[in-house]
């Protein structure tokens, strides 16, 4: 036996799990048999414990250099540094789908094992629909993208990584995207299952919202992670283009983003029932339209068309096959569908989160409509119509602002109705520093009508979330006596499901900030030096000396080295272009001197004569803020996932959702007697 | 040198999904348990304040202040 027969193996078992699994699992639940119900949490397991292997055994190929299996061969070779030799498992279409399966069936391994007590009735159906999407994807390795086919003639190396993969991000990013994207099978699996055994709202609220919020921080990290390699690595200067690849994330992004906001209002006034089961099950049906767009290469414009071809009609009947079940259990479920209230005012809490979940909606239609434009057009106009970057920035811009404006509103609203004045006495500070931070960005180039208002908007809702920090903090402090820093810890930590909520809502006007910022006195020119030329932009004195060229492992890297000089400030830089054998395109290797205000980005585009170098100078502003809002995001997420508010609470403790009276306005309020004082 | 690895997966494959059927339910559901109690969870509870006037909540009126009737409350 060889190992990439072990690998075969344990793939054939990883399979007769996930059938076991699926099957069995809806066996035991009709017959009510526990000790099988037991045993399908062990096939969950060994699911997971069998891809695993599979897994292990591929990365092990891979190390090694087992060239004569074509997923090594095809995607690796002997000069690969060791990370990008780890890497290379998601390079191509049969490792992706190996690695899917694998993050997948340790989600469903974990629900099993963990959820099956806590969760009630949910997870011995959730169990069972996590194994049939399972059976799927070990189906596919096993018989569609077999990562361990072999080729003949036992070749000595390998063909290598695609270059532009060849980045440490380019490490980070598949996975996190993975996790985050595959992440979304288990709150839709979670939603169906609670609609299909009519499980009260307040069960399974807490649940899938925390499931919701692990993959939805996976996702937003790993698509600014993509963006961060796009500008690291592409050399075009930006990081969004809205390509479709990008645009496949956004959308299940968008949905998710909408199910987080409208679960709040499931949870406390029993409202939205319907619209958030289908955001949530519609999140996942859309990672699979992403997996489409991305594996099929129906949409040729696209940054991502090193991904392989063949998977997308797999993708695309996985899509029908799951719409149709999750639809027919929301036709047969259809009464607990119905919501327990109704929206009595719409200037209330209620109200914004109608109105962000009708942008979220709107965001991801207008996104879908565009990215799918080509092939409408097609089938329609018989000709290919690509709609351009300025489609999307025009369509999405506006309601982007409308949702920054809205963030910062909710705060201030009350539940069931809210008065105008009220509101206003709370957020008038925020408006005047806004106004003024505005005034302030028109005079420094923020002057077309989306940056100055995206400005004032963004900073309006910064003001209100750090003025509601400001005032829980003074609360504490008044009761605590204790220093601010203190105080804040304390805050963060007392309540952390809604500061942590308030720290990703200010990660985002941290983004939305750099985004805006990065489209404003953004400036490039494209000089052909000499050696001792030098050239003046934007405050930066830029001295070109020369071409150098050195042999790395695996490439040939030539180089433009530049002596900046900024103020008094010296620095040099070396933009270059590496040359991989076998790739007849040259990879930019672009040269970033980053600031907090702006970034000087420098590509070497090539040399148009005898040690000339023909390069790309870009400033662009802000860009770092994009980058930290990640990591505030990433902070916010991991504060608000520790809270373990609702979950592990058995049905007879759980109280009813946070309903007020429907007569609190007529009735006295009497002070009642401290518990602890009594 | 493969073969002990495919039979120790196999081993362990098949002993996770067989054993179960033969042990008893409740004694394997006893085994895990939720991380977020109800005393952590009323514990939180305890520690919360009111957004309007800073008193701490006073949870006999779960939606309201006790001491000036704001709903505005730093807690769940």
């Amino acid at each position: 036996m060889t190992m990439p027969m072990l690998g075969r193996y344990a793939l054939l078992l990883a399979g007769l799990s996930a059938l076991y699994t699926a099957l069995g699992g809806w066996y035991a639940n009709r017959t009510q048999n526990r000790r099988l119900q037991e045993s399908v949490r062990g096939g969950a397991v060994s699911t997971a414990l069998a891809l695993t292997a599979a897994v292990f055994v591929l990365e092990y190929l891979l190390v090694v250099g087992d060239y004569g299996v074509k997923a090594v061969y095809n995607h690796s070779d002997r000069a690969l540094p060791l990370l990008f030799k780890m890497g290379a498992l998601w390079g191509g279409d049969s490792g992706s789908v190996l690695f899917w399966g694998w993050i997948l069936s340790i989600y469903a391994a974990y629900v099993a094992y963990r959820g099956w007590p806590r969760e009630g009735k949910m997870t011995p159906v959730a169990v069972p629909i996590l194994g049939s999407l399972l059976v799927f994807f070990t189906g596919m390795s096993n018989i569609v993208v077999d990562p361990f086919q072999t080729i003949p003639g036992h070749p000595t190396n390998g063909v290598g990584l695609n270059p532009l993969l060849q980045n440490v991000v380019m490490t980070i990013h598949p996975p996190a995207m993975y996790t985050g994207l595959i992440g979304m099978a288990v709150p839709a699996a979670y939603v169906l299952s609670a609609i299909w055994m009519r499980v009260p709202s307040r069960e399974w609220v807490p649940v899938v919202r925390r499931w919701m919020l692990f993959a939805w921080m996976f996702l937003s990290v790993a698509i600014v992670l993509g963006g961060m390699w796009a500008y690291m690595v592409l050399g075009w200067g930006g990081y969004w283009e809205w390509d479709p690849v990008e645009n496949a994330s956004l959308l299940p992004w968008l949905l998710a983003t909408a199910f987080l906001h409208s679960i709040q209002i499931e949870e406390k006034r029993g409202m939205f029932r319907w619209w958030t089961a289908f955001l949530g099950v519609g999140a996942f049906l859309l990672t699979l339209v992403g997996t489409y767009i991305t594996r099929s290469g129906v949409l040729k414009n696209s940054v991502h068309s090193f991904t392989g071809t063949g998977v997308g009609p797999y993708f695309v009947t996985l899509f029908w096959l799951a719409l149709a079940f999750s639809g027919l259990v929301f036709f047969l479920r259809r009464d607990t569908l119905k919501d327990q209230m109704a929206v009595d005012n719409t200037f209330s809490k209620e109200g914004v989160y109608l109105l962000l979940n009708v942008f979220f909606a709107a965001i991801a239609l207008v996104v879908l409509f565009g990215t799918f434009y080509p092939v409408i057009s097609k089938a329609f106009l018989n000709h290919t119509v690509v709609l351009t970057v300025q489609f999307f920035d025009a369509m999405t811009a506006p309601m982007f602002l409308a949702l920054v404006f809205l963030l910062g509103l909710a705060p201030a609203m009350g539940w069931r109705s809210a008065k105008v004045r009220t509101v206003v006495q709370k957020l008038w500070k925020p408006w005047v520093v806004a106004l003024l931070v505005g005034g302030f960005a028109y005079l420094h180039g923020f002057r077309s009508f989306l940056q100055f208002f995206g400005v004032v908007l963004t900073v309006f809702s910064l003001g209100a979330m750090v003025q509601e920090f400001y005032r829980a903090m003074r609360v504490r402090r008044m009761a605590t006596k204790r220093s601010w820093i203190a105080v804040f810890g304390s805050t963060l930590m007392g309540n952390r499901r809604r500061y942590g909520g308030y720290l990703v809502h200010i990660a985002f006007l941290v983004i939305v900030l750099g985004v805006i910022g990065s489209h404003t006195n953004n400036q490039v020119i494209r000089p052909t030096l000499s050696p001792g030329a030098v050239v003046n932009f934007q405050g930066y004195r830029i001295r070109y000396q020369g071409l150098t060229s050195a042999t790395h492992s695996g490439y040939v890297l030539t180089q433009a080295n530049l002596v900046i000089h900024e103020g008094r400030r010296v620095i040099s830089a070396h933009p270059g272009l590496s040359f991989f054998p076998g790739s007849a395109q040259p990879v930019v290797k672009v040269s970033i001197k980053g600031s907090l205000m702006k970034d000087l980005y420098l590509v070497f585009e090539g040399s148009p004569g005898h040690q000339t170098a023909l390069l790309k100078i870009f400033i662009n502003p802000m860009v770092a803020w994009i980058w930290i809002g990640m990591y505030i995001l990433a902070f916010g997420s991991l504060l608000a996932l520790s809270s373990h508010h609702g979950l592990g609470r058995k049905p007879s403790e759980l109280r009813e959702p946070d309903l007020l009276p429907r007569d609190w306005q007529k009735r006295k309020w009497v002070p009642a007697q401290r518990r602890d004082r009594a | 040198m493969i073969w002990p690895l495919a039979a120790m997966l196999t081993l362990g494959v098949v002993s996770l999904i067989l054993l179960p059927l033969r042990s008893d339910p409740a004694a394997l559901s006893a085994k895990t348990g939720g991380h977020g109690t109800v005393e952590a969870i009323e514990r939180e509870l305890r520690h919360s304040f009111c957004l309007q006037c800073g008193a701490e909540w006073d949870h006999t009126y779960q939606d309201r202040c006790a001491s000036c009737g704001s709903v505005r409350r730093d807690g769940l």
